[in-house]
């Protein structure tokens, strides 16, 4: 059953210096339960794509093209009324940085107690309300809830922060999650920890979790797909476990190679950064740093191909 | 659950008590605390005793020095000083608070809705207020008394309007970096609207800043306010306002100081009090600040 459904979804950032294609024609679905990794480098459109689906997109970013279809609901289509009834409660965001994103004056649990409220369930103040909030801290794993919940932002560490705004965001019971890099903040073993937490609530709750990380090893952790992205574009999709164990598309290989932390091969994985999106190269954006490019990269039209049960953007398997 | 309530109280007993000891930990604002409470207890007193009626004139007692019948001394007309200083506290410091509770209210609206929102509205909240910044404010307060009038309340108008220029400018500053705290855009992702965002996120983020402001304000609001008394601006002349006071006994100041030191001393206490209380309250009232404090 599909929960998501974006479609040729085209997202610019209009600049005085000229139109950013952030992301161009982006066509992927989230089926119920599903988690589905957005992998990519800083600048690659992954975040802004997620912002897009959780209508959190801000100007000069607007959409140009495309559809989101959420649960049948055309996403593009609603006003902010409606929105705002919808984050929070069907569709939720987990932030990078913990520290951030949470307000230092107030105390965490009733940060989550907001939730609550926002989509009137009775006041913050309701002892109602505050029990409902500690039992989800409870869910997140945060030891001593009750005692927790007068703890501000400032007495936690960064793992009991992501909890806590893991809280707020399955407080409702959402269908989607949107995870944007949920683990770049913390350490490694935290990590496990955080991502552990995720797939267990994520079975729990039946929800789907949408993964936005430039991190393949996290990725590979838990995803069931993943979905690469490169300068706004999507190169390849396909099963986790066969992205990691048979990469197709050139850009694809580099990265998992990269993981893979072999050093002689380490030496293959292409040098340089991603293009600007002001004025990408022609042809295939990956074919500056490609080690298979060719002439007819430079003319080349972004086409998704599909291959078994995989789509790679990659002219040698056309 | 009645026993997680009692935590949660006493956890809530606990963070307070750790506001109030490090507020104590700056002796000079612990002392402003007393000093001011002093002059506060000194207004309420006043309403309702003084040792003499602060109106009546008694010509054979003229000029007096500090004596046991009259500590403070008298006046030129024979008003015993002491029974002023008393009736004044309560104009001077009324006035005061008055003041600067319109300003910061009118100004933290203005400026809250102006950072906000921004557009059309914002240009034009804050083009007013450039103008209005153009002017000292002792001297916008000046010229609002000259076309309000003499009066208490024009007085507290007057002074109260002079500050909110300040306050547009301080409030719309700092929502205008709030507005792009991550927490906002969190608390958008949860679906919070607008004014919930502004008034339950926002304003209780600069409302330290607010309340900080405004206990210095009130030393300087002092001082406007006996400025004005004292050009005959402010509040009229039988009435021991201490500015007033010290305006009406100018002839007096190099023949018998005391009639003008006496109400100078107390506006000067007054107004350092409130200067050094808002330094206290600036280490205390920031949970971030009182964290680092209790390491250091």
């Amino acid at each position: 059953m599909t929960l998501l459904d974006v479609r040729g979804l085209t997202i610019h950032y209009d600049l005085p210096q000229g139109t950013v294609r952030a992301v161009e024609d982006a066509t992927f679905t989230v089926d119920r339960g599903e988690v589905v990794a957005i992998i990519g480098e800083s600048g690659s459109g992954k975040t802004t794509l997620a912002m897009a689906i959780a209508g959190l997109l801000r100007p000069p970013g607007r959409v140009v093209r495309g559809h989101i279809y959420f649960d049948g609901l055309d996403l593009s289509r609603l006003d902010d009324d409606k929105w705002r009834e919808i984050r929070g409660r069907d569709i939720t965001v987990v932030f990078q940085d913990p520290n951030t994103y949470l307000n230092p004056l107030m105390s965490v649990g009733r940060q989550v107690a907001e939730v609550f409220e926002a989509h009137g369930m009775g006041s913050i103040r309701s002892r109602e309300v505050a029990e409902r909030a500690i039992e989800i801290l409870r869910r997140v794993r945060i030891q001593d809830p009750d005692k927790r919940y007068w703890s501000y932002p400032h007495e936690l560490s960064g793992g009991m922060k992501q909890r806590v705004l893991i809280a707020m965001a399955i407080a409702l019971k959402p269908k989607l999650l949107i995870a944007d890099e949920p683990t770049s903040a913390l350490d490694a073993t935290i990590q496990a920890q955080i991502l552990d937490l995720l797939e267990e609530l994520r079975r729990e709750m039946g929800m789907s979790l949408l993964l936005i990380t430039h991190d393949l090893g996290v990725a590979a952790r838990i995803a069931h797909r993943i979905i690469v992205m490169y300068a706004g574009q999507m190169v390849e999709v396909g099963r986790a476990d066969e992205i990691m164990s048979d990469p197709l598309h050139p850009y694809t290989r580099a990265l998992v190679r990269s993981v893979k932390l072999d050093r002689k091969r380490l030496l293959g994985v292409p040098s340089g950064a991603p293009p600007s999106l002001i004025s990408p190269p022609p042809g295939c954006r990956f074919h500056p740093r490609c080690p298979y490019a060719t002439e007819q990269c430079t003319t080349w039209r972004h086409t998704l191909y599909v291959r078994d049960n995989r789509r790679v953007a990659c002219v040698l398997y056309a | 659950m009645s026993d997680l309530i009692k935590r949660v109280k006493a956890a809530k007993r606990e963070r307070t008590m750790q506001m109030w000891r490090t507020f104590r930990a700056n002796r000079a604002a612990y002392a402003s605390l007393y000093v001011l409470a002093a002059m506060a207890l000194m207004a309420l007193i006043g309403a309702f005793y003084t040792p003499y009626d602060p109106y009546r004139i008694d010509l054979s007692a003229a000029l007096g020095f500090f004596s046991l019948a009259h500590p403070l001394g008298t006046d030129w007309l024979g008003r015993d000083m002491l029974s002023r200083v008393m009736e004044g506290a309560r104009y001077t410091l009324g006035i005061s608070f008055a003041a600067v509770l319109l300003g910061a209210a009118l100004g933290s609206a203005l400026g809250l809705v102006s950072g906000y929102y921004g557009g059309l509205l914002d240009a034009i909240i804050q083009r007013a207020t450039d103008v209005l910044l153009a002017f000292p404010t002792i001297l916008l307060a000046i010229a609002l008394t000259s076309v309000l009038g003499v009066g208490i309340v024009n007085v507290v108008l007057a002074a109260g309007i002079a500050t909110v220029p300040i306050y547009i400018r301080l409030v719309r500053n700092l929502t205008l970096t709030l507005r792009n705290e991550p927490y906002v855009e969190a608390g958008r992702a949860m679906g919070l609207s607008g004014p919930y965002i502004l008034f339950r996120h926002i304003l209780p983020n600069l409302s330290y800043v607010i309340v900080v402001q405004s206990t210095y304000y009130m030393g300087i609001t002092i001082l406007i306010v006996s400025a004005l008394g004292f050009l005959g601006l402010g509040v009229p002349k039988p009435i021991p306002e201490w500015g007033t006071m010290i305006g009406d006994a100018r002839d007096y100041i190099f023949t018998y100081p005391h009639v003008v030191l006496v109400p100078g001393v107390f506006i000067s206490a007054a107004a350092l009090a409130f200067n050094l209380l808002g330094d206290g309250l600036r280490d205390a009232l920031d949970p971030r600040m009182a964290t680092l404090l209790r390491r250091a």
